[in-house]
């Protein structure tokens, strides 16, 4: 299953990651780096249970309505 | 962002933006249908929530018009920038990501839950969510168009489908189900109507399709049409649901859609429809999903001002995924989250507050746009927004 995921990490990066450094997009590729570093922290994060802070409790706290 | 080069793959007509709209809806009310399963007060009254909702559904729409037609060739993103500055406008940008990737997720949580509980028990969750995430994130990199005559092709089952299943449910209806009729009283009926007006305020997300449609002073037709059309089914829907099942039975169902398809048997020959329900929920599903993906990927390229939106399209389905495990351990914990007490703040922040702000913000600023009717030539729409920075 684990290797299934990383499969799937690497085939993300050969399908975005070439064209952005040969076109030279630096900004492209930050933005990129970021969102891709958070979603391989919380899918690794889902599939070992690590305790990460959950974002789905966080907007539970902001916008839960208590009468 | 680069809008020339957008601008192929993401044009589309109003007609098509309204069908969008309706598989959005159609899609989760038909399986899920949190009108019934998160009513506060479930009772006999519930299908005539639409008759509350649609007017309510289409002020949201029309507000979000009207903010989109003073800047008819921007996104909500973008204008919010000129609106409120550069740090406050990447603000409420980072809302909408968050709330994009959020609908994405929850739709994700839907399909591999109800295949999972329905159809398919011994196969892994994440085969499911994957197997949706992959098709998903591959239309929103296509752009609108394709993603918009895929739906051509998608609707006519979608909407058909919800006939076919009113039609083969009719023998089944016992009006006395029905009766008598106001029983719970108005205010009963106000608090039922607030989790279907916050699923159908997804109309606002038509700030983030405005720019790209052929002809953005057709918007307002988007609006009036996809509300009312996708009201009348949501009518028709809970209408049969109820009628069938009678409220007792029908607020114990977690899939109303799914348990009225099973019932239904017409001389021992035309039996086991809800094959119906998985074309229904499938097309629905993969159309919000892949909205969501889009919208969630245009809004962080529009925000950061980066030059394409394609490549965040993988890392935002990844997040989607992830996050759809992180939506509540069972069922029944994330279907919380369709009770009127989250879902009424989460949904009217991001379709009524944000863009009602804006929307005075735009007048304070910038006066009255041009008289609604009149068309908004491409190189006004231009200058404006030139004017605007």
């Amino acid at each position: 299953m684990i290797i299934l995921l990383i499969f799937i990490f690497l085939v993300i990066i050969l399908i975005d990651v070439p064209p952005l450094v040969k076109q030279r997009m630096w900004k492209d590729l930050a933005a990129f780096s970021v969102l891709f570093i958070i979603g391989v922290v919380y899918s690794l994060g889902v599939f070992y249970d690590w305790p990460l802070p959950n974002p789905v409790k966080g907007l539970e706290m902001l916008f839960r309505f208590k009468p | 962002m680069d809008t020339d080069k957008l601008a192929d793959k993401m044009k589309l007509s109003w007609v098509q933006t309204m069908l969008l709209y309706l598989s959005v809806t159609i899609g989760i009310f038909t399986v899920a249908l949190p009108a019934l399963t998160a009513a506060p007060y479930p009772n006999r009254d519930l299908w005539l929530v639409p008759f509350l909702m649609v007017p309510g559904v289409l002020v949201v729409g029309s507000i979000a018009v009207r903010l989109g037609l003073f800047f008819p060739r921007q996104t909500i993103i973008e204008y919010s920038k000129t609106l409120t500055g550069p740090f406050i406008g990447t603000m409420i940008a980072l809302t909408y990501i968050s709330w994009y990737t959020c609908f994405a997720a929850l739709n994700l949580r839907l399909t591999s839950d109800f295949f999972i509980t329905g159809f398919l028990p011994d196969t892994p969750v994440s085969v499911i969510t994957g197997a949706m995430v992959v098709t998903s994130a591959y239309a929103a990199r296509h752009g609108y168009q394709v993603l918009a005559r895929v739906n051509q092709l998608l609707i006519p089952f979608i909407v058909g489908l919800v006939w076919v299943l009113f039609f083969l449910s009719l023998p089944e209806i016992k009006l006395a189900n029905l009766s008598p009729i106001m029983a719970g009283g108005i205010n009963h009926l106000v608090h039922n109507t607030i989790v279907p007006f916050s699923v159908f305020s997804d109309i606002v997300n038509i700030v983030m399709l405005i720019p790209y449609l052929t002809e953005p002073n057709q918007a307002p037709r988007v609006v009036r049409w996809g509300v009312t059309v996708s009201g009348l089914h949501l009518l028709v829907f809970i209408f049969t649901v109820i009628a069938v099942f009678g409220i007792d039975a029908a607020k114990t169902l977690v899939y109303p859609g799914l348990s009225l398809a099973r019932q239904i048997d017409i001389a021992n020959f035309i039996q086991r429809v809800e094959i119906a329900i998985l074309v229904i929920l499938l097309g629905g599903i993969f159309v919000r999903t892949s909205l969501g993906l889009l919208w969630a990927s245009l809004a962080v390229a529009q925000a950061f001002n980066l030059n394409r939106y394609e490549p965040v399209v993988f890392p935002l389905a990844l997040l989607a995924s992830a996050m759809a495990f992180l939506l509540g351990d069972s069922t029944l914990e994330y279907t919380a989250l369709f009770k009127p007490g989250f879902i009424a703040p989460y949904s009217l922040v991001h379709s009524l507050a944000i863009p009602l702000l804006l929307l005075l913000l735009a007048y304070l600023k910038m006066g009255r746009p041009s008289p609604s009717g009149t068309p908004v030539h491409p190189d006004q729409g231009c200058n404006e927004t030139a004017d605007a920075r």
